[in-house]
């Protein structure tokens, strides 16, 4: 980095700000409304989302979207809704205020399109803005007027029932804002797609939308659906199929309790080269650009529609509210499931389930592990009859992930039944790993001749290497570690033993009638679970030792039995235990000397001697 | 040195693993001498060579993926690379991962799960620099996951699935799965498969495959055998 970089910016830099004063600033509200508005209003069709939205909020029967200039110029949305009072009209357009949130929970169960309180102000800070708004029992309306975020008009105003919003010359106060827009066509096609995906759900909403003076679409609010897609998407939205169902109702049942999705999807053989302006998909009334819900309508038309070309869907999938989350960008447009793939399994299983009660059905799916598919598009041929040719791909598999009829039995939604899932990331799986032991029972008893003691010892140290220290009610206690881990061997060998594979067997060379000697004694070795056989000339083949002598090499334990007493069971198993012990100066671990502690016999000869504090008081009173 | 011919096919998986421990303590050159294959120098150029030899030596059958290599007995071979204390030195490929939505979404009806519910682990110890020849056949162990290791897997297997199924194929790399993971596989960067990406758009990826994790069939030998400290 060059020292320039390292450079403080702006009035510092060139001396201008006395070295005290405060370089770290609150910026005024209105900077802040023109930084918000970078990531609500991105151009006029983000205007008119935000205001119609807020139309459909507000009840509206009737909304009317006018434009100038593709809305350069002039965005105007006015509709019939309840309206505002004068004190409600000036609050509105403050920075988070609105109507919508109550409590906090609230933001957690959003019925409502809007919530943020962002939009209106956003908006202001950014254009010439006007509000005119009357609600039934005020006897006039109130008229806010704005210029880039200032206030510069509040009055009465004749107006009737409703909100009626003018956005004059978007980003007129930024420059550099403004020059990113498109031209006029542009513009104007990002706004009535904006219409469209708002409004086609609903056609309980009368709706228009003019440009330049010109009608584009002009629709009632009858209530009819299929009379509402032809009415605003013209051709194209003729003789689509109504669906409609519930997850629950699917042949695969569902874990989505409560998800309904209803309406309207084209004739495979009508499709468009694009997926814009052919996928309209909404949840709970919003209109969103939902990747999980494209990839749901997309596989369950998949071996339908040629690659690459994409049916018209009007969808409204209905969940929960609180298993969908909203908030997730300013412009609300994006949305999160609780559980995004049992929504996709559910969508995609059921519109096809749709589509296959209307004698609608791709026949090329195939088994899961079968020959590859066929390509899409030559199988629709034979299939229907009259489908357009479609180009010929180079033979992607036909997803197999949702099949009608299901290849795996099990690979369904109710597979795993209903259950809470966390969203991503998923919690860290519970780490893997060698089981912890339990908690340690104390075995510990006192000495026969020692009175009974209420607790046990307490580890204090080790020694030398050798001794563990422990304090006993007040006196010393030193255990030796290897006589103690021996006698915990002996004990448990005693119990039964039981051989663990070593990870390759190991030949250890003795001479032959040494070998003869150890071979002599398998099968009592065997019931200490050692493990050994012959492999020939004086070589004895070790392949299993007790887990109790993991510690011993397996070398040095079979040359050691030597100088055991290989006729006597016992005196073997004491032997081995001796040998599986802890060496004097091996490490041992914290956690390791309390185990050693709590699961030895502390009494058996030779393992701990008992120092009585007054026999120490009486050693040092001595030396002194 | 008698030529050893190749194994009949075992009848029961007793006379399987007593096969394979019989196997245990030999160097993969000795095997490979009896029976008559060269051994390669290195085995970074001759992936399979290790599993070739043991399916020889053992009675193995299956000449399809889709099979297991024992399939009278339903049993699966999986060689393992391991060092003189027995942890394992690579990661342990399972089957590939089919990214066109076609993986069951329930573990028990998967394809991993279905390779992996009996499996003879043959681990080859590898002392440091040693040559391919001088490698020694461990003692097998004869597996099947217990409930905390299903679990483990089932619980990989399902987060990875997801992710698939969502199209969400960026997210997934090799520190995802405590046990099972995903990772690329091909030999060749051009080798490239079918997947759907998030917007359920047909998109041309690497291969990839599942694994299991050192650390995973390091445990799982921990837990059956006794292993050098």
């Amino acid at each position: 980095m060059s020292d320039r970089a390292l450079d403080p910016p702006g009035p510092l830099a060139h001396g201008a700000v006395s070295p005290g004063a405060a370089r770290v600033r609150v910026l005024e509200d209105r900077l802040i409304n023109q930084i918000a508005a970078g990531e609500v209003v991105e151009r006029p069709a983000s205007v008119i989302k935000e205001l119609v939205e807020n139309a459909l909020d507000a009840g509206a029967r009737h909304v009317a979207v006018r434009l100038r200039s593709g809305g350069r110029d002039l965005v105007e949305v006015e509709d019939d809704g309840h309206g505002m009072s004068r004190q409600d009209a000036m609050l509105c357009i403050e920075r988070h205020a609105t109507s919508k949130l109550r409590v906090d929970e609230d933001l957690f169960r959003i019925r409502t399109l809007g919530f943020r309180g962002e939009a209106l102000p956003s908006i202001a800070a950014v254009s010439r803005f006007e509000l005119t708004t009357r609600r039934a029992v005020d006897d006039v309306a109130t008229r806010v007027v704005i210029d880039g975020g200032r206030m510069v008009d509040v009055r009465d105003a004749g107006a009737p029932v409703g909100t009626r919003v003018v956005v004059r010359n978007l980003f007129y106060n930024l420059p550099a804002r403004r020059k990113f827009l498109r031209t006029v066509p542009t513009e104007l096609s990002h706004c009535q797609d904006t219409v469209l995906a708002l409004l086609l759900l609903r056609p309980d909403v009368g709706v228009e939308l003019s440009h330049d003076g010109r009608p584009l679409v002009r629709a009632p609010g009858d209530g009819d659906p299929t009379a509402r897609a032809v009415a605003m998407l013209g051709k194209q939205g003729e003789g689509l199929i109504p669906v409609a169902f519930d997850a629950q109702e699917l042949p695969s049942g569902g874990p989505m309790g409560g998800l309904r999705v209803e309406g309207l999807v084209s004739r495979p053989s009508d499709h468009l080269a694009s997926a814009r302006g052919a996928l309209w998909l909404h949840v709970n009334g919003r209109a969103v650009r939902d990747p999980l819900l494209r990839r749901a309508v997309l596989d369950a038309f998949r071996g339908l529609v040629p690659r690459g070309r994409y049916p018209t869907v009007i969808l409204d999938v209905r969940v929960p509210v609180d298993c969908v989350d909203v908030n997730v960008h300013p412009a609300k447009s994006e949305v999160r499931f609780r559980d995004g793939r049992d929504v996709l399994r559910a969508v995609s299983e059921g519109l096809r389930t749709c589509l296959a009660e209307v004698g609608i059905e791709a026949h090329v799916l195939t088994p899961a592990r079968g020959p590859r598919p066929v390509a899409p598009a030559d199988t629709l041929q034979a299939a229907l009859p009259g489908l357009a040719a479609a180009p010929s791909p180079p033979a992607p598999p036909t997803p197999l992930a949702l099949p009608p009829v299901a290849a795996e039995p099990a690979p369904s939604l109710a597979d795993d039944g209903p259950r809470p899932r966390p969203p991503f990331p998923t919690p860290p799986p519970a780490r893997l790993g060698r089981p912890q032991p339990p908690p340690p029972e104390p075995t510990w008893q006192p000495p026969v001749d020692a009175p009974v003691r209420p607790s046990g010892p307490r580890l204090v140290g080790q020694l030398a290497g050798r001794w563990l220290c422990c304090e006993l009610d007040g006196d010393l206690l030193l255990v030796d570690r290897q006589a103690a881990d021996a006698a915990r061997i002996e004990a448990r060998l005693a119990r039964g033993a039981t051989p663990r594979p070593l990870l390759a067997p190991v030949l250890v060379e003795l001479t032959p009638p040494d070998a003869a000697r150890v071979l002599a004694a398998a099968a009592r070795l065997s019931a200490l679970g050692v493990e050994l056989s012959d492999f020939g000339g004086g070589t004895v083949r070790v392949t299993a030792l007790p887990a109790e002598l993991a510690a011993a090499a397996p070398d040095g334990l079979i040359r050691g039995l030597l100088d055991a007493p290989l006729s006597d069971l016992d005196g073997l198993r004491r032997h081995l235990a001796r040998a599986g012990a802890v060496a004097p100066g091996a490490p041992l671990s914290p956690y390791e000397q309390r185990t050693l502690l709590d699961e030895t016999d502390l009494s058996a000869p030779g393992v701990s001697t008992l120092l009585p504090a007054d026999e120490l008081e009486r050693r040092l009173a001595r030396g002194r | 040195m008698e030529f050893v011919p190749p194994a009949e096919p075992p009848v029961s998986e007793d006379q399987l693993l007593e096969r394979a421990r019989g196997l245990a303590g030999a160097t993969l050159g000795l095997l490979a001498r009896q029976r008559r294959i060269a051994v390669p120098e290195d085995l970074r150029r001759a992936k399979g060579w290790i599993g070739m030899l043991l399916e020889q030596a053992l009675g193995a059958t299956a000449s399809s993926k889709a099979l297991p290599d024992f399939p009278q007995l339903g049993v699966e071979l999986k060689s393992i690379p391991v060092d003189p204390r027995g942890k394992p030195r690579e990661s342990t490929y399972v089957c590939t991962a089919p990214l066109d939505g076609s993986m069951p979404r329930a573990w028990h009806a998967s394809w991993p799960c279905k390779k992996l519910s009996r499996v003879l682990w043959v681990p080859i110890v590898c002392p440091p620099g040693a040559p391919p020849a001088e490698r020694i056949v461990g003692t097998a162990v004869l597996w099947t996951p217990d409930a905390d290791e299903d679990a483990v897997l089932r619980r990989d297997y399902e987060e990875l699935t997801e992710l698939i199924d969502l199209g969400e194929l960026w997210q997934v790399d090799a520190t995802r799965g405590a046990a099972l993971q995903l990772r690329p596989k091909g030999a060749h960067g051009d080798d490239l498969v079918w997947a759907l990406d998030r917007e359920g758009e047909w998109i041309r990826t690497s291969p990839r495959g599942f694994y299991l994790r050192a650390g995973f069939t390091g445990e799982l030998l921990a837990r059956r055998l006794l292993l050098p400290r």
